[in-house]
C-alpha cells in the first residue's frame, strides 16, 4: 500500500520515567538502513515538565538522525494552547545546518502522551530543513 | 529570476501596508539542496477587487515549473487569511496532480504563540477509506498571506513529498 506520508525518518516512540525527584524521557527515531537514533534528556521534575522533556529528547534524537555534521537543534519556546477546541503543542526550534540558522516551527495535536506529543511537534518543525521526511 | 509583480507591496485588510513575498524561490539555502520532492513558496499577492479579499499565491515545482492559486474570501483580516490558505491548496492540487487523494481545508486560526501573533491551518486529507487531519503553524509575521501559505505548506509538506516521490 502506498505510503501517504514521506518518513525517511520514522517516529518509534516516547517513554516517560518519572520518580520522586527526577524526570526522564527517551525519544526513540529510525531512519531505516542507518538505523535508530535516540534521545535522551534527565533532568529534576522541579526544572521540566513532560512536553519540555519530550520536545528535549526529540531535538537531540533529531539531532543524531539528521546525519549532518555539526548541526544543531535546539528548542527554543514550547507552548499549549488550545485551537481548533483541541489542545496543539507548539514548538519553536531553533536549527544550524551547514552554516544557515533558521527559525523553525512544528505543531502537533495532544493525545494522551505529552511527551510523544512534544516529540511529534518538534519532527514538524524539523522535517524538511533536515530531510527527515 | 523573482517575478517582478511578487516583490511589490500590498495592504492588507488591517490597513497596514505589507511586503508582498519574499521571493523565497530565489534564495538558495541548505534545505533546499538535494531534495528533489519539495514544492517550493514563490510569492503571495493581494489582488484588488472592489468588496473582496482575493488572494494570488504561487508555488514553484521541483521541477521548476510554476502554480498558480487564486480565491477569494471576505474582505477581513480572517478572510484574508482563510483566502490565502484556499489558493494554496489550490496551487498545490497543480503542483501535486493528486488523483487518489483530496486536500480541503477546514480551519484558519490566529492566536497568539511565543508573544507574537501566529496563524494555524487545518487541512483535511482524503485518501479513499483513510482520512487525517494535517496541521500547520507560521508565524503572522508582516505579510499575512505568507503566512497562512506557509502554514498550509507546513501542515502538507510530507504528504506532497509523498506523492512527488
Amino acid at each position: 500500500m502506498k505510503d501517504w506520508i514521506s518518513r525517511k525518518v520514522r517516529f518509534v516512540r516516547a517513554e516517560a520515567q518519572d520518580t520522586d525527584q527526577e524526570r526522564r524521557v527517551s525519544v526513540e527515531l529510525e531512519r531505516p538502513q542507518s538505523g535508530k537514533f535516540v534521545g535522551k534528556v534527565a533532568r529534576p521534575s522541579t526544572e521540566l515538565d513532560a512536553y519540555r522533556a519530550g520536545a528535549l529528547a526529540a531535538a537531540d534524537a533529531v539531532r543524531q538522525a539528521a546525519g549532518i555534521e555539526n548541526a544543531v537543534v535546539e528548542l527554543k519556546n514550547l507552548s499549549v494552547q488550545k485551537v481548533f477546541d483541541r489542545d496543539v503543542v507548539i514548538v519553536e526550534i531553533v536549527a544550524q545546518v551547514r552554516g544557515q540558522e533558521r527559525d523553525l516551527y512544528g505543531v502537533c495535536p495532544v493525545q494522551n502522551n505529552p511527551a510523544e506529543a512534544a516529540a511529534l511537534a518538534v519532527l514538524s518543525a524539523t522535517n524538511r530543513m533536515l530531510d527527515l521526511a | 529570476m523573482a517575478d517582478q509583480k511578487f516583490v511589490n507591496r500590498g495592504r492588507s485588510s488591517r490597513g497596514v501596508e505589507y511586503p508582498v513575498s519574499q521571493g523565497a524561490d530565489v534564495k538558495k539555502t541548505a534545505d533546499q539542496k538535494g531534495m528533489p520532492n519539495r514544492v517550493r513558496f514563490s510569492g503571495a499577492q493581494r489582488v484588488p477587487v472592489e468588496d473582496l479579499c482575493r488572494i494570488r499565491v504561487r508555488l514553484q515545482s521541483p521541477d521548476g515549473t510554476r502554480q498558480v492559486g487564486v480565491a477569494d474570501g471576505p474582505d477581513s483580516p480572517d478572510g484574508e487569511l482563510r483566502a490565502a490558505a484556499e489558493a494554496t491548496l489550490q496551487a498545490l492540487r497543480q503542483a501535486a496532480a493528486l488523483k487518489d487523494a483530496r486536500l480541503d481545508l477546514r480551519e484558519v486560526s490566529t492566536f497568539d504563540a511565543f508573544d507574537k501573533p501566529a496563524v494555524m491551518v487545518s487541512v483535511s486529507l482524503d485518501m479513499g477509506a483513510q482520512s487525517r487531519t494535517l496541521l500547520g503553524f507560521s508565524p503572522l509575521g508582516s505579510d499575512p498571506p505568507r503566512a497562512a501559505a506557509l502554514a498550509v505548506l507546513s501542515a502538507t509538506n510530507r504528504f506532497i513529498t509523498a506523492v512527488l516521490a
